[in-house]
């Protein structure tokens, strides 16, 4: 009897056959849930009625939205009108000149001047006119840190305010001298579009701000470089909004916000010109690159 | 500030020394937020043995509005019923759905054609005034940073002001 | 081409009648939302519905605590829904009911009115807070005589200024531009200079950009038109050699009175239908 002592069981089988069929399961991204009977209901698309989650988005006339269409988008086409105007290209990152062999598929170096790659400034034309895209409250407590109760009280204002169910907001790292611990829930966020988004401006202008004591209004060194701009709004100052202000009692303890615009203006300048179209004042020296 | 875990500790451990009937804290008033109540940290739910009350104002003021608030926000027993609609009435809806898409990119359509028109417009008129008089093109072509819209073109309202147009403006002495 | 040599040399310029013109597109800003046509109007009222039907119920509970004054106030204004019992045929279906609502159908929601008609009279009716909400109209006196020179006409339309010259052409307004070099003016400058000397100081406008928005003509009698809004203020047209009349009119009117090829070639700048 010869015992063959073997590493590798694969030499028991002697395939010598292959398989014809193409493993494109392991290559191909496939959501199981589509496939499956279950549920027929879930596979709709959202925005169709026989979807549990349809939700009827066009239920009244936007004015906010006609009036950028009737005025403030020609406006601004002609205000950003810069004759024979070319593509300003942003700096990039740099590739290796390939004179050491270690140079091949190393990562580009940062560019010269700047962290990161900027994007390219592309003349405004018909096609790329300013708009606003989104609107993003962000109602971080500190107090929660002790209390926990206080962010379910920050995500309700947030949906009374908006309109709109708010998310939580979870520290992201441990500071210690803060006595914050990753993980715990701080406060709440919403991302508004649409219809919320251009009512959440119009309660802002009409009612909100004009409100406020000594209002100034955004500050003219506000911005992201690329098209957002962000302002604050006080403890005091959200007592305005009238969802809160009907109901005093409800709310003994109010919670203060960031308020971001992100819009698809290209930089800064762009995006004060086309946020003051909506009613709100700028206020503070401006910085205007050459 | 007294942790909402460590109240509930407290409670339990007050209900337990007394030897009373345990209430277990209603599951009406509990909505399907569940992750806001672990932040709390795992409270114990006490299952009831025997008599089951509806135990009202055991919980703190303080508490009862966070659980009153979660339930707002939550939509546990607030959503009405599916809408089930009958062949006829689905052809309808989606007959009207694509109607108003038409519509739309219809009215996109002839927005934008009426923007390129205007920017075309804006060129040829920079373009004969290079020609014409390059001081007055410069001029023209100015960088306008900074510009704002005037607050005092207001976004229009569904129904007009009680006084829709000021005729007397003052003139700011600067 | 002339003149651009002669200032290219910088040399003084004597006064040379010169082409170049800037014409103005004056316009005063809807003021109310646009009016509705009969599809939006059916779509809104149909979506509206749908989301009604869809809502998540009230939460009564919250707004109003049980056993206080505004629970019952807000109670008493409520129609109930018809609960289900045992034993009881229900010819419209079984009632599913939570937290108060019927959930096969829309929830309605009736608010307890706070003004008191009945003792109403004796106090102060224009400045008591709780007097009912009375939208203003939406077409004005000016609408009802169709006064074509008044601002307060089409509050939902865009409205632009046009003169007619003494010839009785419909214009836009538009001025010539100085060639002197020492007193040279951009052309948005001339055209609000040229829009006070025409229509008095009381008119607060808003220039939107010293690019023109378009040219009309070409070469000699080039008119470079500058987009301007009325912000307040009156027109009021100082009988001048040039116009002897003024109107505001919307981009329909206006194709109706001006001549078709100016019009083809100005009506890209016009906001309207």
């Amino acid at each position: 009897m010869r015992f063959l002592r073997e590493f590798s069981s694969s030499a028991r089988t002697c395939k010598s056959a292959c398989s014809l069929v193409k493993p494109v399961h392991h290559l191909v991204r496939i959501d199981k849930s589509r496939l499956s009977p279950r549920f027929k209901e879930l596979q709709y698309a959202k925005n169709d009625i026989r979807s549990p989650a349809f939700k009827p988005v066009s239920t009244h006339q936007d004015r906010l939205n006609d009036h950028f269409n009737t005025t403030v988008q020609p406006d601004l086409l002609l205000i950003n009108y810069s004759h024979k105007a070319e593509t300003k290209i942003g700096v990039k990152n740099r590739e290796w000149d390939y004179s050491s062999p270690y140079h091949l598929n190393r990562q580009p170096r940062k560019p010269k001047g700047s962290a990161v790659q900027l994007p390219d400034m592309k003349p405004i034309k018909w096609h790329n006119i300013p708009a606003l895209e989104s609107v993003v409250l962000n109602c971080y407590v500190r107090e929660s840190r002790e209390n926990q109760l206080l962010p379910i009280s920050a995500a309700l204002q947030l949906q009374q305010i908006t309109g709109s169910k708010a998310q939580p907001v979870y520290a992201r790292t441990d500071v210690p001298s803060w006595k914050v611990r990753r993980g715990t829930h701080m406060g709440a966020k919403v991302e508004l579009k649409g219809r919320r988004m251009t009512q959440f401006l119009s309660t802002l202008t009409e009612i909100v701000l004009p409100r406020i004591r000594e209002y100034k209004g955004i500050s003219n060194k506000s911005g992201n470089r690329f098209g957002g701009l962000s302002f604050g709004l006080t403890a005091e100052d959200v007592k305005f909004f009238p969802e809160i202000e009907s109901n005093q009692d409800l709310w003994p303890k109010t919670f203060g916000m960031h308020i971001n615009i992100n819009s698809s203006a290209q930089d800064d300048v762009q995006a004060r010109t086309l946020v003051s179209g909506f009613g709100f004042p700028f206020y503070g020296p401006e910085k205007v690159k050459r | 500030m007294i942790k909402p875990f460590q109240y509930f500790c407290l409670f339990i451990a007050w209900k337990l020394s007394h030897f009373q009937e345990r209430h277990s804290i209603p599951t009406a008033m509990i909505p399907n937020g569940r992750p806001a109540m672990k932040s709390l940290g795992n409270p114990v739910l006490q299952f009831v043995r025997g008599k089951r009350t509806k135990s009202k104002g055991t919980l703190s003021p303080a508490l009862q509005r966070a659980v009153t608030q979660l339930s707002v926000m939550s939509a546990g027993r607030k959503q009405p019923r599916m809408l089930k609609l009958s062949r006829e009435d689905l052809v309808k809806h989606q007959t009207i759905q694509n109607c108003w898409a038409l519509y739309q990119k219809e009215l996109r359509e002839n927005r934008n054609t009426q923007l390129r028109l205007q920017y075309k417009s804006t060129e040829q008129a920079m373009q004969l005034l290079e020609q014409l008089d390059p001081e007055l093109f410069e001029a023209a072509n100015a960088s306008e940073a900074g510009k704002r819209f005037p607050l005092e073109m207001r976004v229009p309202t569904e129904y007009p002001p009680n006084k829709i147009w000021h005729y007397n403006h003052k003139t700011k002495e600067d | 081409m002339r003149l651009q040599t002669v200032s290219s040399r910088g040399l003084a310029t004597t006064l040379k009648p010169s082409g170049i013109r800037a014409g103005l597109i004056l316009s005063r800003i809807p003021i109310i939302t646009q009016d509705l046509n009969k599809l939006e109007k059916q779509y809104y009222e149909y979506q509206s519905e749908l989301e009604k039907r869809l809502m998540w119920t009230f939460p009564q509970y919250y707004y109003f605590k049980r056993g206080t004054l505004a629970e019952k106030r807000f109670l008493a204004v409520q129609k109930g829904p018809v609960s289900k019992q045992p034993g009881v045929w229900f010819p419209q279906g079984v009632p599913d009911i939570k937290h108060n609502r019927e959930r096969r159908t829309k929830q309605v929601v009736n608010l307890p009115q706070h003004f008191d008609s009945a003792a109403g009279d004796q106090t102060s009716d224009a400045d008591s807070v709780s007097r009912p909400i009375v939208p203003n109209s939406r077409s004005t006196e000016a609408d009802q005589t169709n006064d074509v020179q008044s601002l307060e006409r089409k509050l939902s339309e865009t409205l632009y200024l046009l003169v007619k010259s003494t010839e009785g052409k419909w214009r836009f307004p538009s001025f010539p531009v100085a060639i002197e070099t020492e007193s040279k003016k951009p052309l948005h400058a001339t055209a609000e200079a040229g829009l006070r000397e025409l229509g008095g100081a009381n008119v607060n406008t808003w220039t939107v950009s010293n690019t023109p928005a378009g040219v009309w003509g070409a070469a000699d009698s080039a008119e470079f038109m500058i987009k301007s809004h009325i912000v307040s203020g009156r027109f009021d047209l100082k009988q001048k050699s040039q116009y002897n009349d003024f109107a505001w009119l919307t981009k329909e009117e206006i194709q109706q009175r001006v001549d078709d090829a100016y019009y083809r070639g100005l009506s890209c700048l016009l906001a309207g239908k």
